[in-house]
């Protein structure tokens, strides 16, 4: 009784240190960003969070409530950097499109409202139907509604793989490694904690996989029913919330099906009834999935393809350099770079570079021990989940090209569901065939070890940490000057005007003022240092667009990673001339209506005035 | 015994704390947010819960199956009152009364009868 009063208090002051110091990171990244001493004390503080509760979720003394206490704790862990950061305003690019769409949600109560920044997520009303109605009842903004949201789903999706990894080894020892490792996963810390759609759908992947092995597994009526009602409840709630979220839980509710059915006669203990009930649910949301894709206003097909598409691409055009010439790749003859410079000119510490390396191989290993202790207790819940967490070393290839490593990042957050189950089966055995003390220490060494590793693979700097201004860059881009603007606009001209503007301030100014944003080549406005060819200013009057809002910064700033507008050629200089922004002073056919230092607002005189030019 | 004496004051605990989630509603920010919202989520995910206790799960299990689905149940009800034009003031009145009071009365009365 006595051991565990001081186990509970060294735990909880340790944690209460480790938050103090990742508070206290920040506090220092915001004010003296160049240095790396603020990364010394974030991993300081996390590693002070993480050590004891992996302690106690590894222990095999640990209780049931303890244990289920500490994967709420380590959930919530996951999310403190990202909501430390910022938790009173939208923070990246996708996350002003998801709270725009709410908040459009919430004035005018109509569903499948076009958005011009995920362009998708007027399709996939899940979360923003979810946020409407808790904050009608609650009356609370739709931001703080948000981040008590994410810092729920964070939770459920940690809780959810600690009941699935339990179920299928029997002992929730593994359970709390297996969660310990998803908590872990490269985009679980920051890109799931995004107010976005995903953020939602991934716990409910992770416990629609969790009903649907347990309905494999159950005997009795009353359990079948109980687990197929919850299934069609989350599944269904999957579907209407994340286009690439329900494909994956398809896929993973096709395999299980099929391993069910055709291993049923030689090892799988479990009746035909469950496996017929399973295949009708995935062939419900196979056709709501369809209906989707066919009604969707966005080609999804060619929306989700596009990554893999351009890796696949480099790979091949990689692999033909090699074969062809044997000289490097990344020759100046390609007129792309296919490959990928890992970690180039990166503000990183050296051991996140390191142990970025270093954590396939260690999952690697760890999910092999696993399998191969699985090996006699086969069966249809485990050979998903093996092929599930395959998919995280197949997509390890693509990280190497350009094209293709944003999507083998995002498909991590689906492989680690399989991953961390079987890599947590390995770390779990490892940990047992080791003397008492190293088996103490292993789980949390690794666990601290592969989060470090991760951040270093997915995590730049510029979204973790905030910083000096970084024109077009997630995270450093956007700032209260922006944003005074964009609510300006908003208040004073109304909402629902279309604008002109460079993809960067779009966002805030979708966001705030509910902008919209027609198609027009907008290059053609900015791009030249005289005044634009008549043609296109007689475009922008036809398409009924009557603002051009300019970022001064184009033409004193680098920007950084995505192109000015959508479609457009090659800019004359990055930054642009400074002449390409001022000459908008000096259009007849403009007014300036709005000046800060940054930002200015021009307005579109009357066509009669303008057509006398 | 315990099953015949438990339930009632479940069940009694429930009404009392739909009711509180009512009234909750009229209070000022950010009282109402701190009473309505854990309750607005809690009081469907404790009634799911219960049910698979009842049904003999793990009950931590049994927490996050309660937890998941009272959130997808708010997400699926919202969505499909405003598509068939229910105005979202309503719409919120209309989840309320079947997450709050019919669904945890429902099942606490399927639980009685699984006992």
């Amino acid at each position: 009784m006595r051991r565990t009063w001081w186990t509970t208090a060294a735990t909880l002051a340790s944690v209460a240190l480790g938050v103090v110091l990742v508070v206290a990171a920040y506090a220092m990244a915001s004010r003296h960003g160049a240095s790396q001493s603020h990364y010394h004390v974030f991993w300081l503080g996390m590693t002070f969070i993480f050590t004891p509760l992996v302690l106690v979720l590894s222990a095999k003394e640990t209780g049931r409530l303890a244990r289920l206490l500490a994967s709420v704790a380590l959930g919530l862990a996951t999310y403190l950097p990202r909501f430390v950061r910022l938790h009173t305003a939208p923070l990246v690019n996708d996350e002003f499109g998801h709270f725009q769409q709410s908040e459009a949600l919430f004035r005018t109560g109509r569903l499948f409202a076009k958005n011009s920044i995920v362009p998708p997520a007027q399709d996939f009303p899940g979360l923003h139907t979810l946020t409407v109605g808790l904050r009608e009842l609650s009356g609370i903004s739709t931001i703080t509604l948000g981040a008590v949201l994410v810092a729920a789903f964070h939770v459920l999706a940690v809780v959810g793989i600690y009941c699935l990894a339990s179920s299928l080894a029997d002992d929730r020892r593994v359970g709390g490694l297996a969660a310990s490792l998803y908590a872990v996963s490269p985009s679980f810390g920051f890109f799931d904690s995004m107010y976005a759609y995903e953020s939602f759908a991934i716990p409910l992947l992770i416990w629609s996989i969790v009903c649907a092995t347990h309905l494999i597994e159950a005997r009795r009526r009353a359990d079948r029913r109980y687990w197929v009602v919850a299934l069609v409840i989350v599944a269904g709630a999957a579907v209407t919330t994340h286009h690439l979220t329900s494909y994956v839980l398809i896929f993973s509710l096709i395999v299980l099906t099929l391993t069910h059915r055709l291993g049923r006669s030689a090892w799988v203990v479990s009746t035909a009834r469950s496996g017929r009930m399973l295949g009708f649910v995935a062939l419900v949301l196979v056709a709501l999935a369809g209906w989707r894709i066919v009604n969707s206003e966005t080609d999804l097909v060619s929306y989700l393809s596009v990554f893999p598409r351009r890796g696949a691409a480099a790979l091949v055009e990689i692999f033909r350099s090699r074969t062809d010439s044997g000289s490097s790749p990344t020759g100046s003859s390609a007129p792309a770079q296919p490959v990928r410079e890992l970690f180039q000119g990166s503000a990183l510490p050296g051991y996140e570079q390191y142990l970025a390396y270093l954590i396939s191989p260690v999952l690697l290993l760890l999910a092999g021990i696993g399998a191969w202790t699985q090996r006699r207790l086969l069966n249809a819940r485990t050979v998903a989940l093996c092929v599930l967490g395959l998919a995280y070393f197949a997509s390890l290839p693509f990280v190497l090209t350009s094209g293709g490593s944003p999507g083998a990042h995002r498909s991590w957050a689906y492989s680690y569901v399989g991953l961390s189950v079987v890599a947590g089966l390995g770390l779990s055995r490892l940990a047992e065939s080791l003397p008492r003390l190293l088996n103490r220490m292993l789980c949390p060494l690794v666990i601290v070890a592969v989060l470090m590793g991760n951040y270093g693979s997915a995590v730049p700097d510029a979204e973790r940490f905030p910083g000096p201004y970084q024109l077009g860059r997630d995270g450093r881009s956007v700032t209260p000057e922006l944003i005074e603007m964009a609510k300006w606009f908003g208040a004073h001209e109304g909402r629902g005007k279309p604008i002109v503007t460079d993809l960067r301030t779009a966002a805030p100014m979708v966001a705030y003022a509910e902008v919209v944003l027609p198609r027009f080549p907008s290059w053609e406005l900015f791009f030249p240092t005289v005044a634009p060819r008549s043609q296109f200013v007689d475009l922008l009057y036809e398409r009924g667009i009557r603002y051009v809002v300019v970022n001064r910064r184009l033409a004193t700033d680098h920007y950084y990673s995505v192109p000015y507008f959508h479609d457009q050629p090659a800019p004359p200089s990055n930054p642009l001339p400074l002449a390409s922004i001022d000459k908008f002073d000096e259009l007849p056919w403009l007014t300036l209506i709005y000046e800060s230092p940054n930002f200015r607002i021009y307005r579109t005189v009357d066509r009669e005035i303008g057509l006398g030019e | 015994m315990n099953a015949t004496v438990g339930i009632p004051s479940r069940w009694l605990a429930f009404g009392a704390l739909v009711v509180l989630a009512g009234v909750a509603t009229l209070f000022p920010q950010p009282a109402r947010a701190a009473v309505v919202l854990p309750l607005a989520i809690g009081l469907p995910a404790a009634a799911i819960a219960l049910v698979g206790v009842a049904v003999g799960l793990r009950y931590e299990t049994a927490v996050g199956v309660g937890a998941v689905c009272s959130l997808a149940l708010w997400s699926l009800t919202t969505l499909a009152l405003l598509w068939v034009g229910v105005p979202l003031a309503l719409s919120t009145q209309w989840v309320v009364l079947v997450g709050l009071v019919v669904l945890p009365l429902g099942v606490l009365e399927s639980v009685r009868r699984n006992r």
